[in-house]
C-alpha cells in the first residue's frame, strides 16, 4: 500500500491554503473510502516539516519557543491546540523518546494545524511545495512499508 | 490581621533573587501567620504584576508567548510549569474564565513562578520594588479584610 496521487492533491490544497479546493478533495477521500494512507502522509509531512525547521539540530527552548509562537498565530483565527500535546508531536518528530498518541483525535487535530503554519511560515512557491509534498510521500510510503513489514 | 513587615520583607528578598535571605526570612516566618498574611501578600503582588504586564495592551497572544518564554528558559525543567494552568492564571487575574478547579498548591507554585518571571522581566531598581512591594501589601491588606 502506497500513497495515492488523489491523498497528495488533497494534501497539497489544504497546505496551499486553497480551502475550496481542499474540502471537495477530501470529501471525496471519505465518501470513497479512500483515507488509508492518508493519516500517513499527514504525519509524514509533519515530521518533514518540522525536521526541515529544526535542521541541523534542535533545543527544548526552541521547540517551546516555536509551539508558542504558532498557538499565538493560531488564537488569531480562534483556533486553539494543546501545548504540551503540540511539543511532544514535535520532539517526537525529532527523534525524542516522547509519548504522542498520534491515535486520539485531538492529537492529529494539533498535528495538521502545526503542519500547516509551519508551511505558511516556510512560504513555499509550487515548484517548492511540490517538492515538500514529493519528499513527504516517499517518507509516508517507507513508513507504511515498515507497518506492513511488522505485520 | 494585616500583612505584616515580615512577609513582606521575604517575599521581596525572594523577588529580588536574593536566595540566602530569603530562606532565612522564610524560616523565621511564623507559619499561621503566614498561611493567611503571605498567602494574601502573593496573590496581590501576583495580581499587581500582571495588572502592571498584560491589562492594557496586552492580549491572549502575549500571554501565550510569555508562558513561552519561561518554560523555555526552563530547559529541561520546562515541564515543571503546565502551560495550560499558567495561561489560565494569568486570565483569570485579568478577569477572564475560573481556577475554581485547580488544586491549591497547583495555584501556589506556579504563580510563584510566574511572578518571579514578571518582576524579573520589569528590571525594578531597589526604589521600584519598595513600590511594588507597597502596592502589593496594600492589595493583600484588602484580600484579607
Amino acid at each position: 500500500m502506497t500513497v495515492t496521487d488523489e491523498q497528495v492533491a488533497a494534501l497539497r490544497a489544504f497546505l496551499a491554503s486553497e480551502p475550496d479546493e481542499a474540502e471537495p478533495l477530501t470529501g471525496q477521500l471519505v465518501e470513497a473510502d479512500r483515507l488509508v494512507g492518508y493519516g500517513e502522509l499527514v504525519h509524514a509531512a509533519f515530521v518533514t516539516a518540522v525536521r526541515r525547521r529544526f535542521s541541523p539540530s534542535w533545543s527544548i527552548p526552541e521547540v517551546i519557543g516555536l509551539v508558542a509562537t504558532v498557538r499565538a498565530q493560531l488564537l488569531d483565527d480562534g483556533i486553539h491546540i494543546d501545548p504540551r500535546t503540540s511539543e511532544s508531536l514535535m520532539r517526537h518528530a525529532l527523534g525524542d523518546a516522547v509519548a504522542t498518541e498520534l491515535e486520539k483525535p485531538a492529537t492529529a487535530r494539533a498535528q495538521v494545524l502545526l503542519l500547516g503554519e509551519l508551511i505558511v511560515d516556510e512560504g513555499l512557491d509550487d515548484a517548492g511545495l511540490d517538492e515538500f509534498l514529493a519528499q513527504a510521500r516517499t517518507l509516508a510510503d517507507r513508513l507504511m512499508s515498515g507497518v506492513t513489514h511488522r505485520r | 490581621m494585616p500583612v505584616t513587615d515580615e512577609q513582606v520583607a521575604t517575599l521581596r528578598a525572594h523577588l529580588a533573587g536574593d536566595v540566602e535571605e530569603y530562606q532565612r526570612r522564610w524560616g523565621r516566618l511564623d507559619r499561621n501567620a503566614a498561611r493567611t498574611g503571605y498567602m494574601a501578600l502573593l496573590a496581590a503582588a501576583f495580581f499587581e504584576a500582571v495588572d502592571r504586564r498584560f491589562a492594557q495592551s496586552g492580549t491572549a497572544a502575549d500571554v501565550i508567548e510569555f508562558v513561552g518564554a519561561l518554560r523555555a528558559r526552563l530547559d529541561e525543567d520546562a515541564d515543571e510549569v503546565d502551560p495550560v494552568v499558567a495561561e489560565r492564571l494569568i486570565r483569570d487575574a485579568l478577569g477572564d474564565g475560573s481556577i475554581d478547579d485547580l488544586d491549591e498548591d497547583t495555584i501556589i507554585s506556579t504563580k510563584v513562578l510566574l511572578l518571579t518571571a514578571l518582576i524579573s522581566d520589569e528590571k525594578l531598581g531597589d526604589a521600584e520594588l519598595d513600590e511594588f512591594m507597597a502596592t502589593a501589601r496594600s492589595l493583600g491588606d484588602r484580600l484579607m479584610s
